[in-house]
C-alpha cells in the first residue's frame, strides 16, 4: 500500500470512527447554546 | 510481553495469519459480525445517549455519594495471616524461578504471572471479589508480620511512623504505574525472567522502606503503586472489608468514596493512557510511524535498542497526554456552566468517573490474552522454571484456542467498553446532582462528560478494529 492510500484509509476510518462524537457534539453544543441563550432571556 | 503475546497469538493462528494479525492482544480474525465493526461505534454512542437521557429523566437526587452496607460477615484474622503468606511464597517462587529457571519467556512462570495473572487477572478478580490484592499482598504481609514480631520483642522501642505527607498523594503510585507500562511497552527486556524477578525484588524493597517509614497502611494506600491500582477497581465491586467484616454495598457506591488527593487524576489518566497505547502501538498508524521516528534517533547516535525504547516512551508519553487532555477537554467544558468552581476542583471531583472507564479499556483490551496466555497456568504450575519438571501431571497441557471464537472476544470487548462508560456516565451524573444547585444546570454540565465517554467508546472500539481487523 502506498503511503498516500495508507493515509486515505486511516482517515476514512478516523472520519466514521469519530463520527459520533462530531455528530453528538455538534448536537450537544446547539442544545447548550439554545439553553444558553433561554437563561440570558429570563434573566433580562 | 510481545513475545508472550506473538506467541499465544502464534499459537491459533499458525502459518495461516499474518504474523501483524498474531501479534496483536485480539487473536485470530472476526468473521460475519452482523454489522460493520464502526457501526458499533455508532450503536454504542446512542445506548449513551439513551443512558444520557434516562439518567436526566429519572435520577434526580444525588443516591451514590453515601456508601450503604448491607449484611455483614466477620473474616478471622487468621485469613490475613494464611492469605499474606500465600502471597509471599507465590512472590518467593515467581522471583526464584525468574532468576533460576528457563530465561524463555514463553517457558519460565514468571512473565505469564507479572503479566497476565497479576496486571491483567487481578484486576478482573479486584471487581469481582474485591480489593483480593490486598490480603496477599507480599510486602504488606511481610512488613506486618515485621510490625508484629517487633511489637512483640521489643514494644517500647518502636519509633512511631512519620505522617504520609499530603502533598505526596498518589504521586508515588503513578510513577510506579507509568514505570510498569514503561517496562511493558517500551523496554526491550520486558519478557525476560531474570530481570522481571530482580525489578520484582527491588520494588518490594522500595515498598518495605516506605512502609517503614510512614506505617503500612497509609503507603499501602497511597503509594505503592499495584496496592493502590487494585484498590481503585475493588471500589467497583459490590464488596466492602470495614473492621474485619465483609459487607455487600450498593453497586458503584464504592467508587464515590473516593479521595481527591493530589495525583488522583493524574493515576487515573495514566492507567487509560497506558492501555490506549498498548492498543494504539499495534495498529497501522504507530507501526508506520514508529520506524520514522526510531530512523531520527538513530540519526542522532542513538543505538538501535535505545532508538526503540525512546520511540515507544515518546508514544507512551503521547498516549497518557493524550487520555488527559480528553479529561480535561470535558472538565474545562463543565467550568463554563454554573460558575464558582476551578477546572481543578472539578477534575478532582469527576476524577473516579475514570474509574469504571479504566477497567472496561482493561477488559476489551487484555480480554484474549487472560482467556489464553492465561491458560497456560496449566503447564507452568507444573514446570514454572521451564526445566522439564512435571509437579502435578500437567506439564503436557496446551493452550485451547477453541475456547472463545473472535466474535466472541469482540463482544466481549464491546460490550465492556459500553458498560464502563454508562457506569462512568452514572457516576459523573450523581456527582453533577451532589455538587450543582439545580437538577438542569447538572445535567447541562454533564453534556460535557458524555462527549467525554463518547470520544473514550469511540477511541476504544477503533483501538480494537485497529488491532484485530
Amino acid at each position: 500500500m502506498t503511503v498516500f492510500a495508507h493515509a486515505g484509509h486511516v482517515a476514512v476510518d478516523l472520519a466514521i470512527y469519530l463520527g459520533p462524537v462530531v455528530v453528538i457534539g455538534l448536537g450537544l453544543w446547539i442544545a447548550d447554546r439554545r439553553e444558553r441563550r433561554r437563561d440570558r432571556r429570563a434573566s433580562e | 510481553m510481545r513475545r508472550l503475546l506473538t506467541a499465544t497469538g502464534a499459537g491459533l493462528a499458525g502459518a495461516a495469519l499474518a504474523p501483524a494479525a498474531a501479534s496483536a492482544h485480539g487473536i485470530g480474525q472476526r468473521a460475519d459480525l452482523p454489522i460493520p465493526q464502526w457501526l458499533f461505534g455508532w450503536a454504542a454512542a446512542v445506548v449513551l445517549i439513551v443512558s444520557f437521557v434516562g439518567l436526566a429523566l429519572l435520577w434526580q437526587t444525588p443516591r451514590l455519594q453515601a456508601v450503604r452496607l448491607r449484611g455483614g460477615v466477620r473474616i478471622p484474622a487468621v485469613v490475613d495471616v494464611v492469605c499474606g503468606a500465600i502471597g509471599v511464597a507465590v512472590f518467593g517462587i515467581v522471583v526464584y524461578a525468574g532468576l533460576a529457571g528457563s530465561q524463555t519467556a514463553t517457558a519460565n512462570v514468571a512473565p505469564t504471572f507479572v503479566f497476565v495473572h497479576f496486571w491483567v487477572g487481578l484486576v478482573v478478580a479486584s471487581v469481582l471479589l474485591g480489593d483480593v490484592f490486598r490480603l496477599f499482598n507480599p510486602w504488606r504481609a511481610i512488613a506486618r508480620a515485621v510490625g508484629w514480631l517487633v511489637g512483640r520483642l521489643a514494644p517500647s522501642s518502636t519509633p512511631e511512623p512519620l505522617p504520609y505527607p499530603e502533598r505526596l498523594g498518589r504521586w508515588p503510585a503513578v510513577a510506579t504505574l507509568l514505570g510498569f507500562g514503561w517496562l511493558e511497552l517500551a523496554y526491550q527486556s520486558r519478557d525476560d525472567p531474570s530481570t522481571l524477578a530482580i525489578l520484582g525484588l527491588a520494588y518490594a524493597l522500595i515498598q518495605l522502606a516506605g512502609m517503614s517509614f510512614y506505617g503500612v497502611e497509609p503507603w499501602t494506600r497511597r503509594a505503592d503503586g499495584f496496592g493502590v491500582y487494585f484498590n481503585l477497581f475493588s471500589r467497583l465491586s459490590p464488596w466492602e472489608r470495614r473492621d474485619g467484616v465483609l459487607y455487600l454495598r450498593t453497586p458503584l457506591s464504592g467508587v464515590t468514596s473516593l479521595s481527591p488527593v493530589p495525583g488522583t487524576v493524574a493515576l487515573l489518566c495514566a492507567i487509560i493512557g497506558i492501555t490506549t497505547f498498548d492498543g494504539f502501538s499495534q495498529g497501522s498508524i504507530w507501526q508506520n510511524l514508529a520506524p520514522d521516528v526510531e530512523q531520527r534517533f538513530l540519526d542522532i547516535g542513538f543505538s538501535l535498542r535505545a532508538a526503540v525504547e525512546l520511540t515507544y516512551t515518546l508514544g507512551l508519553a503521547g498516549g497518557v497526554a493524550f487520555v488527559s487532555g480528553v479529561f480535561w477537554l470535558g472538565v474545562t467544558g463543565m467550568h463554563t456552566v454554573g460558575r464558582g468552581r476551578s477546572t481543578r476542583e472539578l477534575a478532582r471531583q469527576f476524577a473516579h468517573t475514570l474509574v469504571p472507564i479504566g477497567f472496561a479499556y482493561a477488559v476489551a483490551h487484555y480480554f484474549s490474552l487472560l482467556v489464553f496466555q492465561g491458560q497456560a497456568t496449566g503447564y507452568l504450575i507444573s514446570d514454572p522454571l521451564g526445566q522439564g519438571s512435571d509437579l502435578f501431571g500437567t506439564a503436557n497441557t496446551q493452550i485451547d484456542y477453541s475456547a472463545i471464537s473472535a466474535n466472541g472476544i469482540w463482544y466481549v470487548q464491546v460490550g465492556a467498553l459500553v458498560a464502563g462508560h454508562v457506569a462512568g456516565l452514572i457516576l459523573a451524573h450523581d456527582r453533577a446532582l451532589a455538587i450543582y444547585d439545580d437538577v438542569r444546570e447538572a445535567t447541562r454540565s454533564q453534556y460535557w462528560m458524555l462527549m467525554v465517554m463518547i470520544g473514550f467508546t469511540s477511541l476504544g472500539l477503533w483501538l480494537l478494529s485497529a488491532t484485530n481487523a
